[in-house]
């Protein structure tokens, strides 16, 4: 009798919860209509609309310049949107699978043969042929190269980067050196200099160079391969070519510092390379100019016991030439508004200014002559890496590539594998991923 | 003329049994496409190698047969991650269960006090976003500065680099699911302790018997259903590990903690190989079905 009655009770909350979400559901939905019909209204001026997609902070520090457009082309409106860099690949993969791509993005350069492998985005160099403000000439040669698959140009350069070498200056020379490495062996011996170990406890109190156990998507290990001369793939980037005397060599070198105990095995994740370069924990690391600007905020004391250096030469000193690129879409409906904002993005003057705004390095060369920038030795060093930048395989595999690549040096780091057992590995792997495109080139499918 | 009184009441039963279907249809309607065809074209797709190029133009696509399935069983990354996850699961799921029932006891018993604030310290972690705490839970694995160091430190263990450490790292990962997840299944067993009727206790103390043998003759029996519930539902939620790697790791050190769902998502969503990450996905989906069904038939022939 008991047991009834309370589910008489709890029936009744029942009805009375769902009338009360019946009635919220309602006033929900009125709410959706009344922003779809007015929100519609307000965004539909005459002239033109216009989406741009910005990845990360460029997002927030490109709004300014995207106001400054407007007022400029009162007939074109900028609908600005900000994606975060971890889910931005995903998100522009699933947008064009959902045909909701926008008029124009900033892309990693690395993602443009992919993006155009799916024929997502149009070549751009019918509006470079016509445009006075654009010029080839105006770029770094290997930034620009990024850009272009099977001939085409499909970005412009936004704004660039590179992997320069960062070292504390002071324990240097300290250790007896007083510039830095200049070629590899030197690298080497900075390394060993660098690297304190404890004499009792068998631990290592300081790391002379710090390298990625797994260098994955940082790309190190590439670097040391192309300075020997190699290149990670051959026969039109449709096999490995890993296992040739220089790339071995290259990963050989990079393998040197873990051996010797210059490096630390500690995952990428963990490390916390900004603390660990201020106190001293390693003495050098390779990374980007970000860094430049990073660095002088957190440790301002810092400041003149470290410095940038160019990457030790071997046979050629080559680095990533990195950066962002600006995109149309070809399901854009307003082309040349698209590539109107990206003429206004690429003129000296905002490029200096954008510069300013984000400590992005400007991808036109001129922009470099202001002062904040040649004037500062550290970036000095990173406009003359990036004459020696370099581009990855323009193919959509590319990063898929060097994860693999990153894995089995990883493996060979941790002494699970020899360094030929990895190389062979390595090939089997990337020869597997380069499948689809030896079939692709046979079958003469578009590549465009 | 109307209709003959029998033809009207076979009309009007038609139209009565038919009415349920009618009310089922919207949930069934949604069901069969947010659901059923997905998975039939996830099923269809992993016979194909569908990938970036197939994106651009369907016609890039090409129908491989069984080709995913049988690279799968030859690819090593696979039955790496197949290994971590079993590792994940035969460790993390028992050692989840047994804390979880020893703080449902613990709470559901007579001496303890501030239950409700013990329910919810240990209920919180369910609750809180597991993106959040894992990268919470990687500043405190950190090798210099972490907290886990700090305090094991007094227990004379001497610090590590945990998530780093090949060796180490899938089972700090286990320790942060752990911690994560029982609050889930305590509440669940708190339930069920709450379910067995005092009575029981009551006559098992008049025939003598003490608390040890209380708990193993009419608490666990009685929690049966209770653990097999619990069981089933850490199987199939351990199986699908994603966050806790992802966030922490990122896989590594040296593929020991990629799971199998992170090895789908690197392939589909990274990569883009859409035919090899369906595959990957029927399965794990037959892998916790046979694994489901197994269990559910040891319990059956045991209870």
């Amino acid at each position: 009798m008991q047991w009834r009655q309370e589910k008489g009770v709890r029936l009744d909350v029942n009805v009375e919860r769902s009338t009360v979400v019946l009635s919220k559901m309602v006033s929900i939905s009125i709410a959706f209509v009344a922003v779809f019909l007015f929100g519609c209204g307000s965004a539909k001026q005459n002239g033109t609309t216009i989406t741009f997609w910005a990845i990360g902070a460029e997002g927030e520090r490109v709004a300014p310049f995207v106001r400054e457009f407007e007022s400029l082309h009162p007939d074109i409106h900028v609908n600005l949107e900000t994606i975060p860099w971890g889910s931005a690949h995903d998100k522009l993969l699933t947008a064009y699978a959902g045909n909701a791509t926008p008029d124009l993005c900033q892309l990693g350069n690395t993602w443009i043969a992919e993006l155009q492998a799916m024929n997502a985005i149009i070549a751009l160099d019918s509006f470079i042929s016509k445009s006075c403000v654009v010029r080839r000439e105006d770029y770094f040669d290997g930034i620009w190269e990024t850009n272009v698959v099977a001939g085409k140009v499909y970005g412009i350069p936004w704004y660039v980067d590179t992997r320069a070498l960062f070292y504390r200056k002071d324990l240097l020379a300290q250790a007896g050196m007083t510039r830095p490495p200049e070629d590899w062996d030197e690298l080497l011996e900075a390394a060993s200099l660098l690297t304190v170990k404890h004499e009792k406890e068998n631990k290592t109190v300081s790391y002379g160079l710090y390298l990625p156990v797994n260098p994955g998507l940082e790309w190190v290990e590439v670097f040391f391969a192309w300075q020997n001369g190699g290149e990670i793939l051959k026969d039109n980037d449709c096999y490995a070519n890993v296992e040739s005397p220089e790339v071995r060599e290259g990963f050989a070198y990079y393998l040197k510092f873990f051996e010797k105990g210059y490096s630390p095995k500690e995952s990428n994740m963990t490390t916390n390379l900004y603390e660990a370069f201020a106190s001293g924990y390693i003495g050098m690391f390779i990374s980007g100019p970000w860094n430049v600007y990073e660095i002088k905020q957190r440790f301002p004391s810092l400041s003149n016991r470290w410095a940038v250096a160019l990457l030790p030469a071997n046979k050629n000193r080559a680095s990533n030439a990195g950066g962002s690129s600006l995109v149309i879409f070809r399901s854009s409906k307003d082309k040349e508004a698209a590539w109107k904002l990206i003429e206004f993005l690429s003129t000296t003057e905002i490029q200096r200014d954008f510069y300013k705004a984000s400590f992005d390095l400007p991808a036109v060369k001129e922009a470099w002559a202001d002062s904040s920038l040649l004037g500062d030795p550290n970036m000095r060093a990173f406009y003359k890496q990036l004459e020696s930048a370099k581009p990855f395989p323009r193919i959509p595999e590319w990063e898929q590539i060097a994860d693999k690549m990153g894995q089995w040096i990883e493996a060979a780091v941790w002494g699970r594998y020899t360094l030929d057992e990895a190389l062979a590995e390595m090939t089997r792997d990337i020869n597997r991923v380069l499948e689809k495109r030896r079939w692709m080139l046979k079958n003469q499918k578009t590549l465009q | 003329m109307g209709l003959s009184p029998r033809v009207e009441t076979q009309m009007k039963k038609r139209i009565s049994s038919s009415i349920p279907y009618l009310f089922i249809a919207p949930s069934f309607i949604l069901l069969l496409l947010f659901f059923v065809l997905p998975v039939l074209a996830a099923f269809l797709m992993s016979f194909t190698d569908f990938d970036i190029y197939a994106l651009g133009s369907i016609g890039n696509a090409r129908f491989v047969g069984i080709m995913n399935y049988t690279q799968l069983v030859s690819d090593s990354l696979f039955w790496k991650s197949m290994a971590n996850t079993l590792y994940f699961l035969v460790v993390g799921g028992p050692v989840t269960i047994f804390v979880a029932l020893l703080a449902a006891v613990l709470l559901n018993s007579k001496v303890v006090r501030l239950k409700a604030l013990f329910r919810l310290g240990f209920f919180a972690p369910v609750v809180a976003t597991v993106v959040a705490v894992a990268v919470v839970w990687r500043y405190v694995y950190h090798p210099r500065f972490g907290l886990f160091n700090f305090v094991i430190g007094f227990l004379g263990i001497s610090s590590r680099d945990w998530l780093s450490d090949p060796i180490w790292a899938m089972p700090a990962i286990i320790l942060f699911a752990v911690w994560k997840n029982f609050g889930y299944t305590m509440m669940i067993f708190l339930a069920g302790l709450q379910a067995i009727p005092e009575t029981l206790y009551e006559a098992a103390k008049i025939d003598g018997a003490n608390h040890w043998q209380q708990f193993w003759k009419i608490t666990v029996p009685m929690l049966a259903p209770t653990t097999l519930f619990v069981t089933v539902i850490t199987l199939i939620g351990y199986f699908q590990v994603f966050a806790e790697p992802y966030i922490m790791t990122g896989g590594g050190p040296l593929n020991r903690t990629l799971s199998v769902v992170l090895l789908m998502y690197r392939e589909g969503f990274r990569y883009w190989k859409m035919g090899y990450a369906a595959s990957i996905a029927f399965i794990l989906f037959a892998v916790i079905f046979v694994l489901t069904m197994i269990q559910l038939r040891l319990q059956k022939e045991r209870l």
